[in-house]
């Protein structure tokens, strides 16, 4: 009976540790990023203190926009669009989903208000 | 703190497993507080503030145990008067009068206020009360303490072990209900302590098999059942086919969470070497409801009979009052799987077919008819397992109206089907679950060659009336061996149903 427990064992270690060991290497597999994204955290910069970023404005007021964004609570700070703004010169729109309306938005009547 | 959760399988488990062989090498005594200590921690991880009304409790009932037994072992050497002794009987009954004022505070108390309310007019109010966890169960399992020791079969009055036996973490949340008289002399045998390869390997294999059951089959069947309950609880009125879908889902889902509750509670409690009494038995292959009833929850059965139906009089005064018993019995068991008239009627709704099927069983010894072939047991257990998913649309709705809207849409007064498509899936989960039922062995019979349970697995194979496809080739096939592919074959399994815990869900056992 202990050599049952022992080959029981010499499958589930050797599962968990690689597991672990992916899991240690690629950040938490739980974060938001591996969850809706599947991407690693790795990846995305969580070995090291972030650079500041200087956050513009919400182009709000754009009249012609090259990003339109209708986002969540991960778009209203405005951080990554500040980063695609300085990363490639377009201007991006952000709209929160919750607040508005596609008609407003499409209509254009939104923006000139 | 739930078993199938990462903190419990990763930690919780590994440190008191190993901490109570390790203490047990030097002492037994240490070793049962640790595992005392380790289940009140497991206790406290829900919420520990009720530790105190768990130790409470137990000192209570302890204290009145402790006076009850050594009035009656006095008494019956005749060292003291018998009326002296007959006054323990008061006592006895001050105490269960004590524990079920404390349950009915609990668990019942809102369901009174509200219902006194609606039924005189007025506003009484109380405030939420917290049910805490597993309070049915650790009441019932003293109750049970009190009456064996005023009926003269509780020997040994240790604390440490009493309160081990109450708090036992393997079944503390939701039972099964123990019996004093077969736990603790586990608890004071000297190689409780000492690691036994057998025991662990065979306890391991059957919690693997229940964290199986719990998270990739009990857990998928929620998702089918759940959305249609809820949605008739806002008023939708379903069809044929997805009532039926609905009510078969969560007949499967709660037989498949229980079931892996119960062979999960057996398999850890059988890695230290203590043998909990068998629960469960392939319900659903019974041929009546009385057969169903020795099969499912078979200790909260044992506790009704011994500590309800048969102080009510049992079948002793005539017909009548024995059916008037059962009737009581299963109306009090449902009430105590919780407070509200959907459980009421459900226990009523069970008190009657047990009544009919009585009444059957008389018929037939009148007309002289026999078991039957395999056909007539075939429609026997067809016929008990519709009661059975009946009495569990009751069970499950939040309220009467929503049961009656469950059932008229399996009659199929709402129509037949509007979209196959979804059905189609779900009927295709539901028949690959029902063949798993039916068709094969359960933990019991898988590991028939070993002792898994304390007691009763003898008895249930003797009153098995299976109605299931012995396909002997399943059977013997699906018998656990100690062999190195069995091993591999279960760590593949328990690797795969870890990964997918993502989505923890409680036992449904544990709002009762």
């Amino acid at each position: 009976m202990r050599n049952y427990i022992f080959h029981f064992l010499s499958v589930v270690i050797p599962i968990y540790l690689v597991a672990f060991l992916f899991g240690w290497w690629a950040e938490p597999l739980y974060g938001d990023l591996t969850r809706t994204g599947k991407w690693t955290e790795r990846d995305f910069g969580r070995n090291a203190i972030q650079k500041p970023i200087q956050i513009k404005s919400t182009g709000r007021f754009l009249l012609n926009p090259d990003i339109l964004v209708l986002g969540d609570s991960f778009a209203q700070e405005n951080i990554w669009q500040s980063v695609v703004t300085k990363e490639t010169g377009y201007a991006v729109q952000t709209f929160d989903y919750g607040k508005c309306v596609f008609r407003s938005i499409v209509t254009g009547h939104f923006a000139k208000s | 703190m739930l078993f199938n959760s990462y903190v419990f399988i990763f930690a919780f488990f590994p440190i008191v497993f190993f901490g109570f062989f390790q203490i047990g090498k030097t002492s037994h005594a240490l070793a049962s507080l640790w595992l005392t200590a380790a289940s009140l921690f497991f206790y406290g991880w829900w919420d520990i503030r009720y530790v105190a009304l768990l130790l409470t409790s137990i000192a209570f009932n302890y204290a009145a145990g402790y006076v009850i037994g050594h009035r009656v072992a006095r008494g019956r050497s005749g060292f003291i008067p018998t009326d002296f002794v007959s006054q323990s009987k008061i006592l006895l009954a001050s105490a269960i009068a004590v524990n079920l004022i404390l349950l009915g505070y609990f668990k019942y108390a809102n369901f009174f206020v509200t219902n006194l309310n609606h039924l005189s007019g007025t506003s009484l109010n109380l405030d939420e009360i917290i049910l805490p966890l597993g309070i049915s169960f650790f009441t019932f399992t003293q109750i049970a303490f009190l009456v064996d020791t005023y009926q003269g079969k509780v020997n040994e009055f240790k604390f440490v072990h009493y309160t081990l036996f109450v708090t036992y973490f393997p079944h503390l949340i939701a039972g099964p209900v123990l019996h004093h008289k077969e736990m603790m002399p586990q608890f004071a045998q000297r190689n409780v302590c000492k690691l036994n390869w057998e025991n662990v390997a065979v306890g391991l294999s059957i919690f693997v098999l229940g964290l199986t059951k719990k998270v990739l089959i009990a857990d998928s069947l929620a998702e089918l059942a759940t959305p249609i309950f809820n949605d008739v609880a806002v008023g939708w009125q379903p069809m044929l086919l997805e009532a039926w879908v609905g009510a078969l889902a969560y007949s499967l889902q709660l037989y498949f969470d229980f079931s892996a509750y119960s062979d999960m509670a057996i398999g850890i409690s059988l890695m230290f070497n203590v043998r909990l009494p068998m629960n469960f038995n392939s319900p659903y292959k019974a041929t009546s409801i009385i057969d169903f009833w020795r099969r499912w929850h078979m200790t909260l059965s044992r506790f009704l009979r011994d500590y309800l139906y048969i102080p009510l009089g049992g079948s002793r005064h005539g017909k009548f009052r024995r059916y008037l018993n059962l009737f009581i019995t299963m109306l009090l068991g449902g009430l105590w799987h919780g407070a509200g008239w959907t459980f009421v009627i459900w226990g009523a709704l069970h008190g009657f077919y047990l009544m009919v099927n009585h009444t059957w069983l008389g018929f037939k010894e009148k007309m002289g008819w026999g078991e039957g072939g395999r056909l007539v047991k075939l429609g026997a257990g067809a016929l008990t397992f519709l009661a059975v998913v009946v009495g569990w649309v009751f069970f499950r709705a939040d309220s009467f109206t929503s049961a009656m809207t469950m059932l008229d849409g399996m009659v199929g007064m709402n129509g037949v089907l509007d979209h196959w498509a979804p059905i189609r899936d779900a009927l295709k989960e539901i028949i690959l679950c029902l063949l798993l039922v039916f068709i094969f062995p359960n933990v019991n019979e898988i590991f028939s060659k070993y002792q898994t349970t304390c007691d009763l697995q003898n008895n249930i194979r003797s009153i098995s009336k299976s109605i299931s496809i012995k396909i002997i080739d399943i059977f013997q096939l699906l018998q656990w061996k100690s062999s190195r592919y069995v091993a591999w074959v279960m760590g593949f399994i328990f690797s795969y149903s870890v990964s997918e815990l993502t989505r923890v869900s409680e036992f449904l056992y544990f709002q009762f």
